[in-house]
């Protein structure tokens, strides 16, 4: 594994921390409206943390068409920082 | 790009003038749940903000600022000669608020007055319009005047801005004194205008049909990624500009926007954070004019012995960015105060 990538289960761990949501709820299928900590503030939250340890930039459009965990996780596979498949 | 070194313009001094009235976030903001606004005050890390009253305007909090400057330089009103306000929040459409505060300070007809229409980046910008004139002779004594009041067009029920936002008056004495050399770096991306903007209340939709739309709209997502893709290359551009490194610069005075984007920025351009001043845990983001603010306040508590360098960064609402790579003097003259109301 390349150093920099990372594993699904450790990509969920980021997204929780940098939203500041409980870990178990954190799961592909959750679906982001219902996490705690997704709101305006928690996407900006997650913008930077995937900035500063991914370089990634985040488009808008990108954010708004973003429903559940599965498709943040699409989205770091799709940039080539996610090391597992996606199922 | 625009970038100009330009030579022999002294900061003088700087007062601020901030509203004597208190809001803090934490005890006093009903319209949102407990523990959201902890939330956002965690994260944007401001704790109480000073907020005018209705009926008072930025100039008037910049009108208070300038008689304390001009007292505590001793300078006479008659030995200015140009009066640049900075503001996106009018006493009124026209005349130009610069006008008012003209004959505020009893200044005479010799001297150019004028109003720029900026926000975040507005400081930058009016330095770069005086050390110009001074530069060309034009003038030797400018006064820089840079006031808002943001949070008298946030709409109370706006999770995403109600919290944010400070008023505060600045105003900023230049002299022709000296050959130091200041660098500037100046950009707009007009594509960006909808990202901080109040669509009623001007020519385009004077009374438009959701009053929602006479308070500021922001899209926080898209602000985000413009600032932290923008700042940190215009911090570097700027430093390219002058010669410098990180190391060479004793402070880095960003407009307020808020602590966890500034930490951000500084982190990814590899700033100590102990060079880069915060002061909005007490005042809010106090759009451009936090940068005088936080210049006036950083220097006012450390009264260096020597010259310093410090590089100001404006960055928002256009969108517009710029930078100023200046010196600052120990004699350079500090001073803030509440605003009385006459």
């Amino acid at each position: 594994m390349p150093e920099n990538k990372v594993s699904i289960s450790q990509a969920l761990s980021i997204i929780a921390e940098a939203i500041n949501s409980p870990e178990n709820a954190v799961h592909p299928a959750a679906e982001l409206e219902d996490l705690e900590g997704w709101d305006s503030m928690g996407v900006l939250l997650l913008m930077a943390e995937l900035d500063e340890r991914f370089s990634i930039i985040l488009e808008e459009d990108t954010i708004s068409a973003f429903t559940t965990v599965s498709d943040i996780l699409s989205k770091l596979k799709e940039v080539d920082v996610l090391a597992d498949d996606l199922n | 790009m625009t970038t100009a070194i330009l030579e022999g313009a002294t900061l003088k001094g700087v007062a601020i003038c901030v509203p004597d009235r208190i809001f803090d976030n934490i005890k006093d903001s009903d319209n949102f749940d407990p523990q959201e606004v902890k939330k956002v005050v965690t994260i944007a890390g401001i704790k109480r903000r000073r907020i005018v009253e209705a009926s008072t305007c930025s100039s008037d909090l910049c009108r208070q600022a300038g008689k304390q400057l001009l007292e505590g330089l001793n300078w006479s009103p008659e030995s200015i000669d140009a009066l640049i306000f900075v503001t996106q929040t009018p006493d009124y459409f026209l005349p130009s608020t610069a006008s008012l505060l003209h004959r505020d300070l009893e200044l005479p007809t010799s001297c150019a007055a004028f109003d720029v229409g900026l926000g975040c980046s507005g400081y930058p910008y009016a330095l770069w319009l005086a050390a110009m004139m001074i530069q060309t002779g034009g003038a030797k004594r400018v006064l820089v005047m840079h006031g808002e009041t943001p949070s008298l067009f946030t709409h109370a029920k706006d999770r995403a801005t109600a919290m944010l936002f400070g008023d505060a008056g600045s105003a900023s004495a230049l002299e022709q004194e000296g050959s130091d050399r200041w660098g500037f770096s100046l950009h707009s991306d007009g594509k960006g205008y909808k990202d901080l903007i109040v669509p009623g209340r001007g020519f385009r939709e004077p009374q438009p049909e959701n009053d929602r739309d006479n308070y500021l709209h922001m899209n926080g997502a898209s602000l985000f990624n413009f600032t932290i893709q923008e700042v940190p290359l215009l911090i570097q551009n700027t430093l390219n500009l002058m010669g410098k490194n990180i190391d060479d610069v004793d402070a880095f005075i960003f407009h307020q926007s808020n602590q966890f984007m500034m930490r951000h920025i500084a982190k990814k351009s590899g700033l100590p954070l102990a060079k880069t001043p915060m002061i909005l845990a007490d005042y809010g983001n106090a759009g451009g004019a936090s940068v005088p603010m936080t210049l006036c306040q950083h220097y006012r508590d450390k009264k260096p012995n020597s010259t310093e360098t410090a590089m100001l960064l404006g960055y928002g609402v256009g969108r517009s960015w710029g930078s100023a790579l200046m010196t600052i003097r120990p004699e350079t003259v500090c001073l803030q105060s509440e605003y009385t109301k006459h």
